[in-house]
């Protein structure tokens, strides 16, 4: 017997493009998807491949992605596949709810006989920035959890990380199994190869309904920022003074 | 009329500012939905009670102290696990904290063991019937998002749950 290998699940979202300009759909209460371009979300991506890394340092174990949404996640899920993941679930959903518990709930679900040593999550997702998801899950699972982690290790039945906090860094030790938010650091997601593509094609993907119960929190409107206006040369060197001073008191009322 | 209960967070023995703005923006909510109480629960090693004064003066009626020589640093744990606690037995509206490193970790965990439905990042707050309506900055601040937060049923605490963002809400002293 080697080491112990570990079972992970990494659990994704799918979220447009962050360069992307955005337009409000003609519902008024999401995003016209029309045009925009969707993939993993950044720090889940980071979440795979700190899932792969783990596994192949440990020389076996098994990576199941799993992600809540319609079936355009299926291609996302793919994608993870791709990159070299074992199998992925779908829990198909017409849509993601803002109902960040209720997405827990469902994951929860489908996660809590899955014999899972560790459960990954990006820390947040570029949409939201809600960061409710992997939390939330940890406590339904009633499992420890480590947000934000930008370093992650396993060894001997216990995971090791170093968190980024407002300022400083925090290095942890965990029993597993636990549940794990990542931030940027971790690794940056691979490519996938072009083996790994035609690879993925025979990968299972299971899609089965999410578990969300009542949705309670739901998008009323979306809007767009008001727009910034112009910036302004009002002059040069010292001569522009005066002329600040008074936009600055009876404009912009700062001072 | 509905009371609404505030995690103040503290570092050290000092209250941090977002819990000033947490108080702040529970104030106007128990205002605007009929008069209800602010209530304030702080927790930290002994002396961290002396906070309840400031607390006071932003707009708290009640401040719940949980002094423990264990809580000299963030327990998220056991800290969850008190302000859930105190939530159970007060029947609050809604459970308001920091949108801070430390409201980010509890937020979800109070939303979990209170089955409560929670927004994060929140500018803005406020009530509509038995609903709680919160705009965040969604798409990295590209488009605002409304939400509305419902579904108390019969048998549930009517209890919801917002994060609220610091800087973006004003502090405010009540006058004496």
């Amino acid at each position: 017997m080697g080491a112990p290998t570990v079972k992970i699940a990494v659990c994704i979202k799918r979220t447009p493009d962050s360069e992307s300009r955005f337009r409000i759909a003609s519902s008024g209460v999401a995003i016209d998807e029309a045009g925009l371009k969707f993939d993993i979300d950044d720090f889940a991506g980071y979440a795979v491949e700190a899932a792969l890394q783990i596994n192949e340092r440990g020389g076996g174990g098994e990576t199941v992605i799993v992600a809540v949404g319609p079936d355009s996640v299926q291609e996302s899920l793919r994608k993870a596949m791709s990159m070299g993941a074992d199998r992925a679930v779908q829990l198909k959903a017409d849509s993601v709810p803002a109902d960040g518990l209720a997405v827990a709930k469902a994951l929860a679900a489908e996660l809590k006989d899955g014999g899972y040593d560790l459960i990954l999550f990006g820390k947040h997702a570029f949409d939201t920035s809600a960061g409710v998801v992997g939390t939330a899950t940890a406590e339904l699972l009633g499992l420890p959890c480590v947000t934000a982690v930008s370093q992650l290790d396993v060894a001997n039945g216990r995971g090791s990380a170093r968190r980024e906090l407002e300022g400083a860094a925090e290095l942890v030790e965990f029993p597993l199994p636990a549940v794990v938010t990542i931030d940027e650091g971790v690794a940056r997601p691979r490519y996938p190869s072009l083996k790994g593509i035609m690879a993925a094609k025979k990968k299972p993907l299971e899609s089965k309904p999410a578990q969300l119960g009542a949705v309670r929190v739901t998008v009323q409107k979306a809007e767009l920022p008001p727009e910034r206006p112009a910036g302004r040369i009002i002059g040069e060197g010292a001569a522009a003074v005066p002329e600040l001073v008074r936009l600055l008191q009876n404009e912009a009322k700062v001072l | 009329m509905a009371n609404v209960l505030v995690f103040a967070e503290t570092r050290g023995n000092a209250l941090r500012k977002v819990a000033l703005e947490a108080v702040t923006a529970a104030r106007a909510l128990a205002d605007a939905s009929g008069g209800g109480e602010v209530h304030a629960i702080v927790a930290g090693p002994p002396g961290v009670g002396a906070a309840a004064q400031q607390l006071g003066a932003h707009g708290a009626d009640v401040v719940y102290v949980v002094e423990h020589a264990g809580l000299s640093s963030f327990e998220r744990e056991s800290i969850a696990a008190t302000v859930a606690e105190r939530a159970k037995q007060g029947g609050y509206r809604a459970v308001l904290l920091g949108f801070s490193t430390q409201g980010r970790d509890l937020g979800p965990r109070l939303a979990a063991k209170l089955d409560a439905p929670i927004a994060s990042d929140v500018t803005e707050i406020s009530v509509a019937g038995d609903a709680i309506i919160a705009k965040h900055p969604g798409y990295a601040n590209k488009v605002i998002v409304t939400l509305t937060l419902s579904g108390a049923h019969v048998h549930a605490p009517n209890l919801h749950h917002a994060a609220c963002s610091p800087g973006n809400l004003r502090t405010r002293r009540c006058p004496d």
